[in-house]
């Protein structure tokens, strides 16, 4: 059997881990009420609108619609346009405050959507809840490849050489599956998990082009971009990876300037084609590129009259729970289990770390980075080149030659562009509640694939495959102690 | 005695491993247990914090109902922002009969009651009949050194009682209390296909003792000394 053919086998635990993943959100799903999850009225809302109106929505102009409304425990009357009579809507409809999302979630649901029963949104909610779970198995599968990718269990020259690097694949898979917080919104509709989805397909395809010369691997990774685009602006930052790839690919492969020039059109182009228009109607309707509804509020009290004050009583919960009549009751309730878990970069990690805040950010971070220094030390020591990197240039050379770069750069670009948000809300706002955990899962398997191999590399060899284990077991034990003790209390 | 052929042995495997996810998973379903909110104090409108909490101002209050099973009290507290010292108590009793018929008491230190935060009273098992009711005071509390509570719109403390069952029971009431409108033989089925892959996951992380798949090993006969 040739090495190539070995590589590509899909191994057969992923399906199971894929089934498993599957089984315990469906319960998730059944167990999150209606709407309790992040704009989950708004992000059905826009489904609806699309069908019935079949125009894009507008921010602070398009309405939810009476119906879904009325499924809603949240008071969302208050929440309405200006002046009602421009949007065309009855005057008590409240407005869709996550209009300014691009819309390729939405439309790729209209199909499913077509075939619900429309005057009962439970169905809806349900079923749509569904194709969100199996977004999330194919984010699986594609974090699989990728680890293939990087981490082949079968090396040239025969078995043995990365015994390793089975045992890693599996924890961070089952890390990914078990986070709570990848849990919860996988099973819930959200655009975010399209952004997973199309961002996991991405970072595989870096990884495999990553060494040719590849002109339709070009393409296919800028008709993925600009997917992306389509699909939610915290993806942007993905651009700015993948452009950077494509400059470490170029200094490594020693191609012509212009032949990287091509290649880099072929893929920016692409994803403009495909994405450009939406964000060439934002500046159209907006004036900005990037319409956030905390600031067109700001800019204008009277579009949105009463978020200001939603903001200045909550500040940390933000456009999180829009609720302008919300009770202390919601704020106390509502907005603790939503900051824990969808906000809160450490509510990822689930009930053992709840009560963890945001600048504790900064420490996994941190963490992270000492982590991956001493992973990359540790790599280019054990290396054979490992004598000769006293020579700058043989340096250079063995740092570009590292195969983990599609990894890194999407982590670190995600990365920055939060951090840059956190400190802009922060100079803006003077609290540091804008970093919202989920939305550093565009690049959640490399942050995962790092924190791994970090512990993999700090773990005497001899006590990695426990390590691992253990690793694996907590990850299991955290998603089930979560759900059961953390989300059920929290809703029964 | 001969030894068992190879595909009968790993035919065993997969028949013991199927049956100990069965039985765990039959295990947890049937004794895991599952705290839940038995009742919660209405909390409709505006909360609005109550008077501080001192040997003269106790804080009392009584819910009347038919509770079974009361395994805790959860008080939504608040600390003014700030770090107390001092110390509390608190004694459940009930009100069936005249006499207060005391079943619990405990003190606790103020630090250790988070800000805005339901602090969890946690109590053996109580059979409530009737009225069940709770009386708080704080030591030593002075105006920069005391915690308070927060009160609904009827001037009533915040507060939720717990219970604690085993999660085939719990599965009932969540399925009483959603708004999924599933059959309770398909929320039971979710539920232990939830635990059963919970189990799994864990049977196969443990499972698996070469991470090197075979087919991956060189063959013998190739393998040759130079």
């Amino acid at each position: 059997m040739s090495t190539v053919s070995q590589t590509k086998k899909i191994n057969n635990w992923i399906w199971l881990i894929i089934a498993i993943f599957f089984a315990k959100e469906l319960f998730w799903a059944y167990l999150t009420p209606p709407w309790q999850a992040p704009d989950e009225i708004p992000h059905y809302g826009y489904v609806e609108t699309l069908f019935y109106e079949q125009v894009f929505p507008v921010l602070g102009k398009t309405v939810l619609s009476e119906r879904v409304q009325s499924m809603s425990p949240v008071e969302t009357a208050a929440f309405q346009p200006a002046d009602p009579a421009q949007s065309g809507y009855q005057p008590s409809g409240a407005l869709n405050w996550i209009a300014q999302h691009p819309p390729l979630y939405y439309l790729a649901l209209q199909p499913i959507y077509a075939f619900l029963p429309h005057e009962n949104p439970l169905t809806g909610i349900f079923i749509l809840r569904i194709v969100s779970i199996l977004m999330g198995c194919v984010t699986l599968f594609y974090a699989y490849k990728t680890l293939k990718l990087l981490l082949p269990e079968n090396e040239a020259g025969g078995a043995g050489k990365n015994a390793a690097a089975g045992a890693v694949q599996k924890a961070v898979i089952v890390g990914m599956a078990f986070l709570p917080m990848f849990s919860s919104i996988s099973s819930l509709v959200n655009n975010d998990n399209l952004v997973f989805m199309l961002a996991a397909m991405l970072i595989w395809l870096s990884a495999k082009n990553f060494d040719r010369n590849d002109a339709k691997g070009s393409f296919k990774m800028g008709i993925l971009l600009g997917l992306l685009a389509l699909t939610k602006g915290t993806a942007l930052p993905l651009f700015l990876s993948i452009f950077l790839v494509e400059v470490i690919k170029h200094l490594r492969m020693k191609k012509s300037l212009r032949y990287f020039l091509t290649h880099f059109a072929i893929i920016f182009g692409t994803a403009a084609l495909i994405g450009g228009w939406w964000y060439g109607r934002n500046i159209a309707l907006y004036g900005a590129f990037l319409p956030e509804i905390g600031s067109l509020a700001a800019e204008n009290p009277e579009l949105l009259r009463t978020y200001p004050e939603l903001v200045k009583i909550f500040p940390e919960a933000g456009g999180i729970i829009a609720l302008p009549n919300a009770t202390l009751w919601d704020f106390f309730i509502t907005k603790r289990f939503f900051w824990e878990y969808y906000q809160n970069i450490w509510g990822a990690f689930g009930q053992f770390f709840f009560r963890l805040f945001t600048w504790q950010y900064f420490v996994i971070i941190g963490l992270t980075l000492a982590s991956l220094c001493g992973y990359l030390k540790l790599t280019i020591q054990k290396s054979k080149a490992g004598a000769a990197l006293k020579n700058h240039r043989e340096t250079f050379k063995k740092i570009l030659s590292w195969n983990g770069w599609p990894m890194l750069l999407p982590l670190l670009a995600v990365g920055a562009a939060l951090t840059y948000e956190l400190f802009n809300v922060y100079r803006e706002r003077g609290f540091l509640g804008a970093l919202q955990g989920r939305y550093l899962f565009s690049a959640l398997l490399p942050f995962m694939y790092f924190f791994v191999r970090g512990l993999e590399h700090i773990t005497p060899k001899k006590h990695q495959p426990l390590v691992m284990k253990l690793l694996m077991t907590f990850f299991v034990v955290n998603g089930f102690v979560t759900l059961m003790y953390r989300v059920i209390p929290e809703f029964y | 005695m001969p030894s068992m052929p190879k595909h009968h042995r790993q035919n065993l495997k997969k028949i013991t491993g199927i049956a100990a996810v069965i039985t765990v998973t039959a295990a947890v379903f049937a004794f895991l247990p599952m705290p839940y909110t038995l009742y919660t104090q209405p909390n409709d409108g505006l909360l609005t914090p109550g008077d501080m909490i001192s040997e003269q101002i106790p804080l009392e209050q009584c819910v009347t109902g038919d509770f079974a099973d009361v395994t805790g009290i959860d008080l939504l507290l608040a600390t003014y922002g700030r770090t107390n010292s001092n110390l509390n108590y608190v004694e459940i009793f009930t009100l069936q009969n005249d006499p207060k018929n005391v079943l619990f008491k405990q003190e606790f230190s103020s630090p250790m009651v988070r800000d805005n935060d339901f602090f969890s009273i946690n109590f053996p098992a109580i059979e409530s009949a009737g009225r069940l009711c709770f009386f708080l005071e704080s030591y030593e509390a002075t105006p920069q050194n005391g915690i308070t509570y927060w009160m609904n719109s009827q001037s009533q403390p915040v507060l939720k009682l717990r219970s604690t069952k085993p999660l085939y029971k719990a599965v009932e009431k969540i399925h009483d209390a959603s708004r999924f409108d599933l059959p309770i033989w398909l929320v039971i089925a979710l539920c232990l296909l939830y635990i059963s892959a919970t189990v799994t996951a864990i049977f196969f992380i443990w499972h698996e003792t070469n991470h090197v798949p075979k087919t991956a090993l060189p063959h013998p006969r190739r393998t040759r000394k130079k």
